[in-house]
């Protein structure tokens, strides 16, 4: 956060349905209108209907990391909802709830509160009671003096789907809750900001954010099987691919899935899969088969709380060696992992480039907060993106006889040929196999082979140096700071919070984990660090222990402490529990002298 | 979706005896029913007359699997089991190739029967030649899922306990276009049987007995023979209920019908997707279209 950065965080909670979602929807895509910059996210359990719903989002002036500590302003429907988020109210925050019947004796005293009853509103405008939840939203709005007419078009969209009538019942909702919010506007006065600029932003979930990456980068064939927090990707390529001549297709399986992919990459199209942790479990076969084969190929996981079924609808950064050594035998690969939305976009392009400038598999590791997340990005320009076509081995002009896996001094590979190629036929497979692609097992040719495929990574670490395969941020302090994913803008938001307080902490966050960033790691653990704090969403700390496996001798050498700051509960960590980690281990291990 | 690909121009000259040939030769054990298969394949791709390159055979893990390697078109050997779900995506993404997938019984029934399902019912553009010995050959002897019930195997030393899959049956049943059944000691009819499969239009399977001399001695080319009757010529194959009743008979009654069982026109999957993109006719302007797309995020 900007020091002058001012943001307003809106938590919607009540029970499953109520229309929680729509309401934050509603909310964040006004605001995104308008200029402001928004940053959602959303929790609710693996069942359809039943159990309480919480959707969050932040809007602000300026970009924003997190979703933000507690709420400024909770809009509680339900009683629980007032419960569960009482004994945490910040100061000066606002409740704005229907009628329980009694009052909230456990909202404390520093909290204001707003009685409104919205059921009442929704069935005298609207004429069902349906519509309280869009009521509410009006008189959110209508406290904070966002523009009624950008909310009201946001509501024809919404509801356009189900009718005319529906949609006409909700405007009417929403404008009838508004009136009823300007005439409270003074409560909020503390909370309304303009934007910085008019400019209407894209919102877009990490999913979409994902599919439109990998649609952009050319990606024509997609085949997955539904698995929550990924099948988002798969149904909004389902809808666009054909459009552009291309074909996403529901698999009987994740093994299903990446085969045929495996197999469109090698008639030449551009392929993608998505899943979750179990998904790329079953896929691990078939990613060995790709780094065989060397056919390019991207599998998005969207990592959710593990192991097995674990808790599907929940946060977790626990598939990282999976992703990064998951294989029989070795193969190459390369593991990116985005951290905003706006990552997701572009990373994902990244991905499907490396992929067939390299003629590896790549996994794009995302997770569920980022993955359901809305957040703003700028619209991107088309016109400045890289996108990397692969040039196919040409009979005319190509090196002969054409081979396949030629050996290359510097581990690049050579073109390939695809099918239709007149003299470029040969046989691939997961088969050991010499330069031609046909089956050997000598061992001179499989010490060749083996040396080949490895070579490939020091090809990728020495292409990707003067690229940005990480944010390096902050200097001269002893204290350091890595982390990676969802949790890297999180931890970053904490230390422009700590800078304001007189401590600095440089951190390193990189998007890239495997090959790991071998000179940005390096130079930054060399750069007078002390103490590195890791936070990472899983138990064994898998990213600081590939950094320890890697990097021994430099954090040996310059005598650093490597801290993790782990949480597996679930939930995405708080810019609060970051910083309560730190400052935990700070208090036992050093004075206060550390802190200045 | 093959934007980026080069198609040759110039006229093919006629496959001949040496076209589709591989330069590696078969390794099979001798007398195995794989190499008159291997041979009628041969027969029938120079009758297709399709230029070598614009043919892709792919395979799953077996003995049977190793077509690719013997033949001179672009060859894809896979892993186990998957040789349909590779065939699919490369079909889907490259449509105007001729997709060919073989494999032994073990490969598509067992760790593959649920890919051979759902291929069945797609009716992507393929030709599936399954070579059906009843014995996993390349791991030297193991009951397959085409065993007979009560065959006495390495895995099975007091004989398998569950009744045997029949290939024809399931696959008539998942819903193949066209499926023909055939055997290694009749050339002339495998051959037929080949090219009728790769000039239909959709899914195509051939199951084709195709004896293991070495690890399933009892079922040898005279097993086969004196078990299979031609399909009788009065047989509607494009009657599916007379199909089903031929293959109950013939279950009953002990014997491998010859010839085609069924075959039906229908759309192919890749037919139903172009009908949605001509719809949404926009494949001309790809950047513009995507440009598009984006603004349902504002």
């Amino acid at each position: 956060m900007e020091s002058d950065q001012k943001s307003l965080t809106v938590r919607f909670e009540g029970d499953s349905g109520d229309g929680i979602i729509s309401m934050g929807r509603l909310f964040a895509r006004t605001a995104a209108r308008l200029g402001y910059q928004v940053y959602t996210f959303s929790t609710f359990l693996a069942v359809v209907r039943g159990g309480q719903v919480t959707f969050q989002a932040r809007i602000s002036d300026a970009p924003l990391l997190s979703q933000g500590n507690e709420p400024d302003i909770l809009v509680a429907l339900n009683r629980q909802a007032v419960a569960d988020n009482a004994p945490r109210l910040p100061k000066g925050s606002l409740v704005l709830h229907p009628p329980f019947g009694g009052r909230c004796d456990e909202i404390p005293a520093h909290a204001s509160v707003l009685e409104v009853n919205f059921k009442e509103i929704a069935e005298s405008e609207a004429g069902t009671a349906r519509s309280k939840n869009v009521a509410a939203t009006g008189v959110l709005l209508g406290l904070l003096g966002l523009d009624l007419d950008t909310a009201e078009e946001a509501v024809d969209e919404l509801f356009r789907s189900k009718g005319p009538d529906i949609a006409i019942a909700n405007r009417n909702a929403l404008r009838a809750g508004y009136e009823e919010g300007a005439r409270h506007c003074a409560i909020a006065q503390s909370w309304v900001f303009p934007p910085k600029d008019r400019m209407a932003r894209m919102l877009l979930s990490g999913n979409e954010a994902v599919a439109l990456g990998a649609l952009t980068a050319g990606v024509r064939f997609f085949a997955g099987y539904p698995i929550t927090p990924a099948s988002e990707i798969m149904e909004w390529l389902a809808a666009q691919l054909p459009k552009v001549g291309g074909l996403m297709l529901q698999a009987e399986d994740e093994i299903a899935s990446l085969a045929m992919c495996i197999g469109a990459s090698y008639g030449g199209v551009k392929t993608m899969t998505a899943t979750s942790g179990p998904g790329l479990s079953l896929m691990i076969e078939l990613l060995g088969l790709a780094g065989m084969a060397e056919l390019p190929v991207v599998v998005v996981d969207v990592q959710r709380a593990g192991p097995s079924t674990g808790m599907p609808t929940k946060e977790a950064q626990g598939d990282l060696v999976l992703a990064a050594y998951g294989s029989h035998g070795e193969i190459p690969r390369v593991v990116i992992a985005p951290q905003t939305v706006a990552d997701c976009f572009t990373q994902t392009i990244r991905a499907v480039n490396v992929a067939h400038q390299f003629q590896i598999p790549v996994i794009v590791l995302s997770s569920q907060s980022l993955s359901h997340r809305m957040q703003t990005i700028d619209p991107p320009d088309f016109d400045k993106l890289e996108i990397y076509e692969e040039k196919f081995w040409d009979p005319a002009s190509g090196p002969r006889p054409f081979q396949r896996y030629a050996d290359t001094e510097d581990g690049m590979p050579t073109p390939r040929s695809v099918p239709g190629i007149p003299e470029g036929m040969y046989r691939c497979g997961g088969l050991e196999h010499n330069e031609f692609g046909n089956p050997d097992f000598a061992p001179v040719v499989r010490k060749r082979m083996v040396a080949r495929r490895l070579k490939r990574m020091a090809a990728i670490a020495r292409a990707f140096r003067g690229t940005t395969l990480a944010y390096d941020v902050g200097n001269g302090s002893k204290l350091g700071l890595m982390s990676w994913g969802a949790t890297a803008p999180v931890a970053l938001e904490t230390l422009n919070e700590l800078e304001k307080e007189g401590i600095t902490i440089r951190a390193l966050l990189p998007h890239v984990l495997w090959p790991m960033p071998e000179m940005a790691i390096r130079s930054f653990l060399q750069s007078g660090i002390k103490t590195l704090f890791i936070p990472e969403l899983n138990a064994t700390a898998q990213f600081a222990e590939m950094l320890r496996a890697h990097f021994t001798k430099e954090l040996l050498e310059n005598n650093i402490e490597v801290v993790s700051i782990t949480k597996d509960d679930g939930l995405p960590f708080s810019p609060a529990e970051i910083r309560e980690g730190i400052f935990q281990h700070l208090k036992h291990h050093c004075g206060p002298e550390v802190l200045r | 979706m093959s934007s980026t690909t080069t198609m040759p121009t110039s006229e093919p000259s006629k496959p001949s005896r040496k076209t589709y040939k591989g330069s590696e030769r078969a390794t099979w054990c001798a007398g195995c029913g794989d190499y008159s298969v291997l041979a009628a394949l041969d027969r029938a791709l120079i009758a297709y007359g399709r230029p070598e390159e614009e043919i892709t055979i792919v395979s799953g893990i077996g003995c049977s699997s190793r077509f690719p390697f013997f033949m001179n078109t672009y060859g894809f050997h896979s892993v186990h089991g998957r040789a349909l779900a590779v065939a699919t995506g490369l079909k889907l993404a490259r449509p105007e190739i001729t997709v060919i997938a073989t494999g032994g019984d073990g490969d598509a029934l067992a760790i593959g029967g649920n890919h051979f399902f759902h291929a069945m019912r797609r009716n992507v553009d393929l030709t599936y030649i399954l070579m059906d010995n009843q014995i996993y050959g390349m791991t030297k002897g193991q009951a397959a899922p085409t065993s007979e019930l009560g065959m006495k195997t390495k895995s099975t030393p007091y004989g398998t306990f569950e009744p045997p899959v029949d290939p024809v049956w399931a696959a008539l049943t998942m819903g193949a276009t066209f499926i023909a059944q055939t055997a290694s000691h009749d050339p002339n009819h495998m051959a037929e049987m080949f090219l009728r499969g790769l000039e239909h239009r959709g899914m195509s399977f051939i199951n084709c007995l195709s004896p293991c001399v070495t690890f399933n001695a009892g079922m040898d080319r005279e097993y086969f023979k004196a078990h299979s009757r031609p399909v009788p010529e009065d047989h509607d194959p494009t009657d599916y209920d007379a199909a089903l009743r031929l293959v109950r008979e013939a279950q009953r009654e002990h014997y491998f019908p010859l010839g085609i069982i069924h075959v039906r026109h229908e759309p192919t999957l890749a037919d139903r997707v172009g009908e949605i993109r001509e719809k949404l006719h926009t494949a001309a302007q790809q950047k513009n279209e995507i440009e598009e797309i984006v603004k349902e995020f504002v």
